[in-house]
Formats: structure tokens, C-alpha cells, sequence
């Protein structure tokens, strides 16, 4: 059964239901159904629920999307409001992006 | 004269008893007054000269002659010196004959007979059958028993022939022997269970020699089931066949079938074969006096005898005796010598044909015994290889499923190992991390992989599989099929080229698009799988009378002829040294034959060993689709779109079903907390909502409740992950608040069906 498109494993922290938070999963939706073409796995961690899956990840900052998957892992924080930086991070644009995009926290 | 009479044997009596015979033949005569006379010598002087001292006394009458010849003889003279006082006594040499014959002839050779002669002539019949031998030697052994006693003293030195008196006494004796002793070799040869032929070809011998027949023959009736009667029997085409014909000395077998067919008796000339023989045709009467015709090159028989040979009512065939040089008169004896012949060979023709019948059914037994044998044997060898198969199954399985296994638990291992240490010296680089997970993954996707393979042919096997059979049009699958494979080719730098060729308004094809995907992929990755690097492998799709053909072509090892026919068996992996060096468990060609069979398709295979291999599948355009699900639920199935929250708190029960979900094409986003995120699920939208549901966690519970009432229950299917079934867990559970449940653990299959179900 393999799958047709590419797959994305992605992480969205977020801190309870903050505006930002919110404003950052709207973002990230809309991206997703309009502009991603693959299939995606999107993992929501409350930081404020789940604080130890916040640590292992090294999120220091909410809200963060992180591209687990396909490598290389990139994460993007902020609540998503720069489009093309999303985009470039989910590798949706296709330029060169430097090594201090990625976060080696 | 009386030269027949004189030679036969004679008694001597005294001239007492002569005269008391005399005496008795004169009363006889005087008692049948005018029908008889009697003739003395006196009577004949003129005819016959008698020596001095000879009597004759012959009785004629219609029924009866009787000759009374008595000679004087010197020994009584003799006698009569030695004892004065028997002087008077007189001995004749006395000859009884019962045959009028040579008396008639004599008495005619004269020109003149006495007036009382020719009476005497008038009785005596020339061609009167006289009284047996046995008849007359019995006449007279009573005379001479009278003579003996009535001259007791006077008896002389006896001097005739005691023997000649009991010779046909012996002679029966000894005819009887001889019959016995031919029917008892026949017994014995037939207790011996010697062959037939062998049988009947002494019994011919042996009845011929003691006979003295000319010739002796059996005759057997060709007999078909199809012919009721005895008649028919005969009368039918094939005729009497003959079975053993005895001529002279020497035993002769041949077969003759006489074709030709009579309906009168009696002989009859024929063209014959050969200027030796002449054909004739044999009467033959049965018993019950039905007559039977045969042709036979043989001489014309001058004396015929035919007994038949009776079997069980039937009428097996005949024994015919038959002389062709002199007359004979078939004796009494003869006549029922032949019948016990007949006889004893109908009990041997019985004997042989019960014992073929035997030995018929013991060679059917043992060839049933055979073959028995062989298909046993062969069941054997197919349990023993089924069993081996099962046993290679196992070990590959257990290779192909250990090896990403080892992969996931090694990578992950190590992984955790470095994340524990605190040092940031000691940590892993996150390339070197990345590579490790992304290890993890691949191997995970593979066992996945596997175990839907796997699944996928118990479920074709076990027929539960059902097509959802949908109007698809060809060249898109395939083109979609080629799109997928492209990543792995280019790994392997494999070129794939795609070659349609159907045309537009053929474009079409009633089939199950996952599992027409799935042969094509299955074939596609076969073919990258064994192609070497810099190969090239082709999809080709075109379409015949109603068929649309795939084929898929590569340059790759190809498949010797032997290995063939295995290939598309289950756990069937071609060469070991293959397995080696590719991996698989040989479930991929299995499954997809029998994907192409449950379309009611066909798959071949051609290939050239080192040159590349040619797999062909045709499908029937089937022309009225089989809806069997609703169409809407069809279309989004089959083309998996869709967003799935998963809310689930468990990493273990997450990430597989993460990967399930985005594996059949899903949208997945995983809400590790769930009653914070129903403002999220909002703002997310998505079509299905799959839920822990924890019959220790009433906030499991909420959750669901919070959903069904910030969104309405037609825009929102929930289902529900639970331990166990849902009327056990929650008894008092409003049926409406969740659409489905799972109960944990479940197979990625279920999952999956029960989400195509709902969406």
C-alpha cells in the first residue's frame, strides 16, 4: 500500500488555547489544504498538557511547527503569519535554505 | 461249404443230446405249423454233400434261423472201442450259426430244390440281422452246459476253446477299461488346471485313438451377449469357429470362421480352398433337435456323429466325429462315450472360464492396488512439499520481519541511550539522529508492508475479499501507478517508460482501483526489484476485444522455464541466492494473481533468462458495473482524501496509526491532549474524529460529549479506540454519540475499512 504522495510527519506545540496558538493552527490549516500537496501527519502537543514531550524536543518557544519528516528536521517558530517561510520550511518552495533556518537548539 | 459256419466255434455233443436238440427244433417247427420248417440233412442230400455221420437240422421261419452243423467226429470212436458197452454212443463236432445268409445263397445256387427246401427258402430272409455275437455264444454256452451235464462221465479230453466262449465278455471288459481310463486322464488334466487348449486337444487325441475315428473335431459357437436364441447364435454373423480339428495322427489347431450361412441340412459341395479338400457343410443338431450349419473345408464324411457340448443351458459347441473313407455304424457305446466326453469337457470349459474370470479380476485388483499406490504416494509428495514450502515460508517471514524489526529496536536503542545522557559532549549529532529515525521509519513502513501483503492474501484466500468495483479509466492507473514507483526506480537507476495505447473511447475499465493499483504496482516493483542498475523497465497498456492489457517488460535476470511454474505460488521465492541479494517474501506475485483472477482476468508470464521477463495481464472490460457500495463512499475510498484528528495520549497506539492513516492517504493531525483541543478540532474541521476511549477515564468521555455539541454530528463521524466493546464498557452510552468503535489491539486493515465505512 504505498502511499501516492509524500509523506510529511510534522509537530505543532502550542500552549493551551492562546490566541497565538490558535492563530498558528489556522495558519498551518489553511496552508495544508491549499498549498501542501502530500499526505501529512500533524502532531498537536499542549506544551502545558504534555511538558515532557516539550523538553525531549528541546521547544523552548510556543507555538513551533517542526518538520520531522522527510529530513532534514526544520523547525519554524512563531505563529506562522510568514507564509513563505512555512512554506520554505515544509519544503513547499524550493530554494536553498541555509543551515541557521534549522534550529540546532 | 458252410465255410463262415465251420470257422466259427464249435461244441461237441453226444448224438443223445444232438437228437434231444433236434427233437426240440422239430417241436419248435410242429408248434408254429405253417410259419416254420425244419431241414434236415436228408432234405438237402441233393444239394449239399455231407460226409457219412453228419446231421444238420436247420429251423426257418420269418423271425428266427437257426443252423445246427454236426460233425461225427473220430474221438468218439475212439471212446467207444476203448468202452464196449458205449459202443452206440456217438460224438459230434457241433456248429451253431444264427445266419441264414450263406444257407440262403447255397440253396439258391442249385437249379433244382426240393419242394420241402423250398419252403424252408421262403422263410429265410438274406438280409435278416442276426442275433448278436454275444447273443449266440450265450446259446451256446447253455447248450454245451446241457451237454456236459447229460454226459457227465462220458465227457472226453476236452479240446475246444474255453476262451473263444468268454472273448466277448473281455472284450467289453476291456473297452470299458480303456473308455475309463480316457475319461480319468481327462479328469486329472482338468484337476491340474492344465490350459484349455490342452484339454480339449487330448480329449480329440485320445476319444480319435480309442475309436478309431478318422476324424474327430470340436467346434465352438462364436457367442455375443447381443444374440438372444441358440438359433441366433448360430446364425449370426461370426458362425462356429473352429477350435481343434484331429486329422489322422496329427493334432492340428487352426481357426476357421465360416461366414457363410445355411439354412438346410445335408452335405453340399463348396468351392474349395484347395484340390485336397472339398468344402461341405456339417449338419449339427443340438439336443432338442434344433439344427446348426456350418461350412468347413473338409472331406466329404461318409459317417457323421455330433454330441453336443452344453453349458449351463447354453450350448458351448459341438464334438463331431465323422469318417470320410468307410460307412460305420456308430455304435451305442460309441454314442454315449462321446456324450461323457462331452461332458467332462463341458466341466473343464467351465473351469477355465471360471478361472479367467479369476484371474481378470486379481489383475484388476492389483491395478486398482497401483494405483492407489501412485495417488497416494503423490499425495504424499505434495503434503511433504506443501510442508516444506511452509517451513521455507517461515523462515523467510521470520528473515523478512526480524530484519526491520532488528532495525527499529537497534536504531531506537541507541537513540534513547544518547537522549538520556545529559553530557551535550556525548549527544548523538542530529544528522547522525536523523539518519538513525529515518532508519526506524523506512524499516517500519517496510513491515507494514509486509503485513498488509500478508493480510491482503489471507483475506483473497479466505474469499472474503470483496472488489469495490468502480468505472476507471485505464491509462490514468496506470500512469498514477508508474508515478509512484518512480522514487524506488530512481534509486535503483532503473528507467521507467510508459507506453499507452488505448484509445480514448476504450478508456475504460470496470475494476477495484486500490487492487488494480496494486497488481500494477506489485508487477512494477517486481520488475525495478530484479532489473540491474542502468535496466529499463516498461509499462505498456493497450486494449484487445473487450480486454484491456497491462504488460509490464524489464531487461532485468528473467526467470529460467523450471523456476516458472513456481512463481506465482505462495512463499515462493525463485533462488535462494535471489533471496539473498533481493529482498521479499514471495507473497507479491501470489497476491497479485490472485487479484487478477478475482477481476476474472488473466496473468502470463514470458521471459529469457539473463534478457528480462514480460508479465501480461488482461482484464475484461466488464460492461455493467456491480455497484456494491454506495458511489460517494466508492470515490472517497478508493482515493483516500480526508482530514482524521486522532486524539490518543499513548506514543505506541499514536504513531502506528499515524502511519496507517498517512500510509492509505489520509490527512492526519494527532491531538496528544484531547479535552483542551476541541478549539483547535474546530478550527481544523476535519471529517472524522478517532478517539481514545478509556473506560477508566470519564475525561475520555467528555471529550466526546464536548464534540457532539460544539459540532453537528452529520459534519463530524466520531469512532471511538477502546479495551473493550463499547455495550460492555459503557452500558448507558447514547448509541448516537459515537458513530463506530475499535477495540485495541486491531489490525491496520480493520482500521482502515472501518474508516473507508464512515467517510
Amino acid at each position: 500500500m504505498s502511499a501516492l504522495k509524500k509523506t510529511y510527519v510534522l509537530k505543532l506545540y502550542v500552549a493551551g488555547n492562546t490566541p497565538n496558538s490558535v492563530r498558528a493552527l489556522k495558519t498551518l490549516k489553511n496552508i495544508l489544504e491549499n498549498e501542501f500537496q502530500g499526505v501529512y501527519a500533524l502532531k498537536v502537543i499542549d506544551v502545558l498538557k504534555s511538558p515532557q514531550l516539550a523538553e525531549e524536543d528541546k521547544i523552548l518557544a510556543t507555538p513551533t511547527l517542526s518538520k520531522i519528516l522527510p529530513p532534514p528536521v526544520r523547525k519554524i517558530i512563531g505563529d506562522l503569519s510568514d507564509r513563505e517561510k512555512v512554506l520554505i520550511g515544509l519544503d513547499l518552495l524550493y530554494e536553498e535554505l541555509s543551515e541557521e533556518e534549522s534550529d540546532r537548539g | 461249404m458252410f465255410d463262415s459256419l465251420l470257422s466259427s466255434p464249435s461244441l461237441l455233443l453226444s448224438a443223445s443230446t444232438f437228437n434231444k436238440v433236434h427233437q426240440l427244433l422239430q417241436e419248435l417247427a410242429e408248434q408254429f405249423g405253417e410259419s416254420a420248417t425244419l431241414v434236415t440233412e436228408v432234405d438237402c442230400q441233393s444239394v449239399i454233400s455231407f460226409k457219412q455221420g453228419d446231421r444238420l437240422s436247420v429251423f426257418a421261419s420269418n423271425e428266427l434261423c437257426i443252423i445246427l452243423w454236426g460233425q461225427a467226429t473220430s474221438s468218439a470212436f475212439t471212446l467207444s472201442n476203448k468202452f464196449n458197452q458205449l459202443q452206440a454212443q456217438e460224438f459230434y463236432q457241433v456248429h451253431l450259426s444264427f445266419e441264414g445268409q450263406e444257407f440262403h445263397r447255397l440253396l439258391t445256387s442249385s437249379h433244382t430244390i426240393p419242394p420241402n427246401l423250398a419252403k424252408a427258402l421262403q422263410f429265410i430272409n438274406p438280409y435278416s440281422i442276426a442275433p448278436s455275437p454275444l447273443h449266440q455264444s450265450f446259446i451256446q454256452g447253455l447248450l454245451n452246459l446241457y451237454a456236459l451235464e447229460s454226459n457227465s462221465c462220458l465227457l472226453p479230453e476236452t479240446n475246444y476253446p474255453k476262451v473263444s466262449i468268454f472273448q466277448p465278455f473281455q472284450d467289453a471288459l476291456e473297452q470299458q477299461i480303456r473308455q475309463e481310463r480316457v475319461l480319468n486322464q481327462l479328469g486329472r488334466q482338468i484337476q491340474q488346471s492344465m490350459e484349455l487348449s490342452d484339454i480339449l486337444s487330448t480329449a480329440v487325441t485320445e476319444t480319435q485313438q480309442f475309436l478309431q475315428i478318422e476324424h474327430l473335431a470340436i467346434y465352438q459357437f462364436d457367442v455375443s451377449p447381443r444374440m438372444g436364441s441358440k438359433v441366433k447364435q448360430v446364425a449370426g454373423a461370426d458362425g462356429p469357429s473352429l477350435v481343434i480339428h484331429s486329422w489322422g495322427n496329427e493334432t492340428v489347431d487352426c481357426i476357421d470362421r465360416a461366414s457363410e450361412q445355411f439354412s438346410t441340412l445335408g452335405t453340399e459341395r463348396f468351392h474349395p480352398p484347395s484340390p485336397q479338400s472339398i468344402g461341405i457343410r456339417l449338419p449339427l443338431v443340438t439336443k432338442t433337435g434344433e439344427p446348426f450349419c456350418s461350412l468347413h473345408f473338409l472331406p466329404k464324411p461318409l459317417a457323421l456323429l455330433t454330441t453336443p457340448i452344453q453349458l449351463h443351458q447354453h450350448l458351448w459347441g459341438v464334438l463331431v466325429a465323422y469318417e470320410t473313407h468307410n460307412q460305420r455304424q456308430w455304435k451305442a457305446y460309441e454314442v454315449s462315450f462321446m456324450e461323457q466326453v462331452a461332458q467332462t469337457l463341458a466341466i473343464a470349459i467351465q473351469q477355465s472360464q471360471l478361472y479367467s474370470q479369476l484371474r481378470e479380476q486379481t489383475e484388476q485388483l492389483e491395478q486398482l492396488v497401483n494405483e492407489r499406490t501412485r495417488e497416494l504416494h503423490s499425495a504424499l509428495l505434495t503434503a511433504q512439499s506443501a510442508s516444506r514450502a511452509k517451513t521455507e515460508f517461515l523462515a523467510t517471514m521470520s528473515h523478512e520481519l526480524r530484519t526491520p524489526l532488528t532495525c527499529v529496536i537497534g536504531m531506537s536503542a541507541t537513540l534513547l541511550r544518547y537522549a538520556t545522557v545529559n553530557s551535550s559532549r556525548h549527544r548523538l549529532p542530529e544528522y547522525k539522529q536523523h539518519q538513525y529515525l529515518r532508519t526506524i521509519y523506512e524499516s517500519g513502513e517496510q513491515l507494514l508492508v509486509l503485513i498488509n501483503d500478508i493480510l491482503d492474501l489471507s483475506q483473497v484466500e479466505s474469499g472474503k475479499t470483496i472488489l469495490e468495483l468502480l468505472d476507471l479509466v485505464p491509462s490514468k492507473v496506470a500512469a498514477q501507478a508508474l508515478q509512484i514507483v518512480q522514487e524506488t526506480a530512481n534509486k535503483a537507476r532503473v528507467n521507467l517508460r510508459l507506453d499507452l495505447n488505448i484509445p480514448v473511447k476504450y478508456d475504460h475499465l470496470i475494476a477495484d482501483h486500490q487492487r488494480l493499483q496494486q497488481i500494477l504496482l506489485n508487477l512494477l516493483s517486481n520488475a525495478i526489484k530484479f532489473t540491474p542498475e542502468g535496466g529499463e523497465v516498461t509499462l505498456r497498456a493497450w486494449s484487445e476485444d473487450e480486454v484491456i492489457v497491462f504488460q509490464i517488460k524489464d531487461n532485468g535476470i528473467g526467470i529460467s522455464e523450471e523456476h516458472r511454474p513456481l512463481l506465482f505460488q505462495r512463499f515462493q521465492q525463485l533462488d535462494s541466492s535471489y533471496r539473498r541479494k533481493y529482498g521479499g517474501t514471495g507473497l507479491g506475485l501470489a497476491l497479485t494473481k490472485q487479484l487478477v483472477e478475482l477481476h476474472q482476468g488473466r496473468i502470463e508470464v514470458e521471459s529469457i533468462l539473463d534478457k528480462g521477463s514480460s508479465f501480461t495481464v488482461r482484464l475484461p472490460l466488464r460492461t455493467t458495473p456491480i455497484p456494491i457500495l454506495k458511489p460517494d463512499i466508492l470515490s472517497l475510498s478508493t482515493t483516500p482524501q480526508g482530514r482524521i484528528v486522532l486524539i490518543e495520549d499513548q506514543e505506541e497506539w499514536g504513531i502506528p496509526i499515524c502511519d496507517i492513516l498517512t500510509t492509505a492517504g489520509y490527512q492526519v493531525v494527532w491531538m496528544v491532549e484531547g479535552l483542551g483541543a476541541t478549539q483547535q478540532i474546530q478550527i481544523l474541521r476535519p471529517q472524522l474524529i478517532i478517539t481514545k476511549l478509556n473506560l477508566d477515564q470519564s475525561e475520555d468521555y467528555k471529550i466526546i460529549t464536548r464534540l457532539r455539541q460544539i459540532i453537528p454530528s452529520r459534519e463530524l463521524k466520531i469512532m471511538a479506540l477502546t479495551s473493550q466493546p463499547i455495550h460492555l464498557s459503557f452500558p448507558n452510552m447514547d448509541n448516537t454519540m459515537i458513530d463506530d468503535y475499535l477495540v485495541k489491539p486491531f489490525e491496520p486493515q480493520q482500521l482502515l475499512t472501518k474508516i473507508i465505512n464512515l467517510i
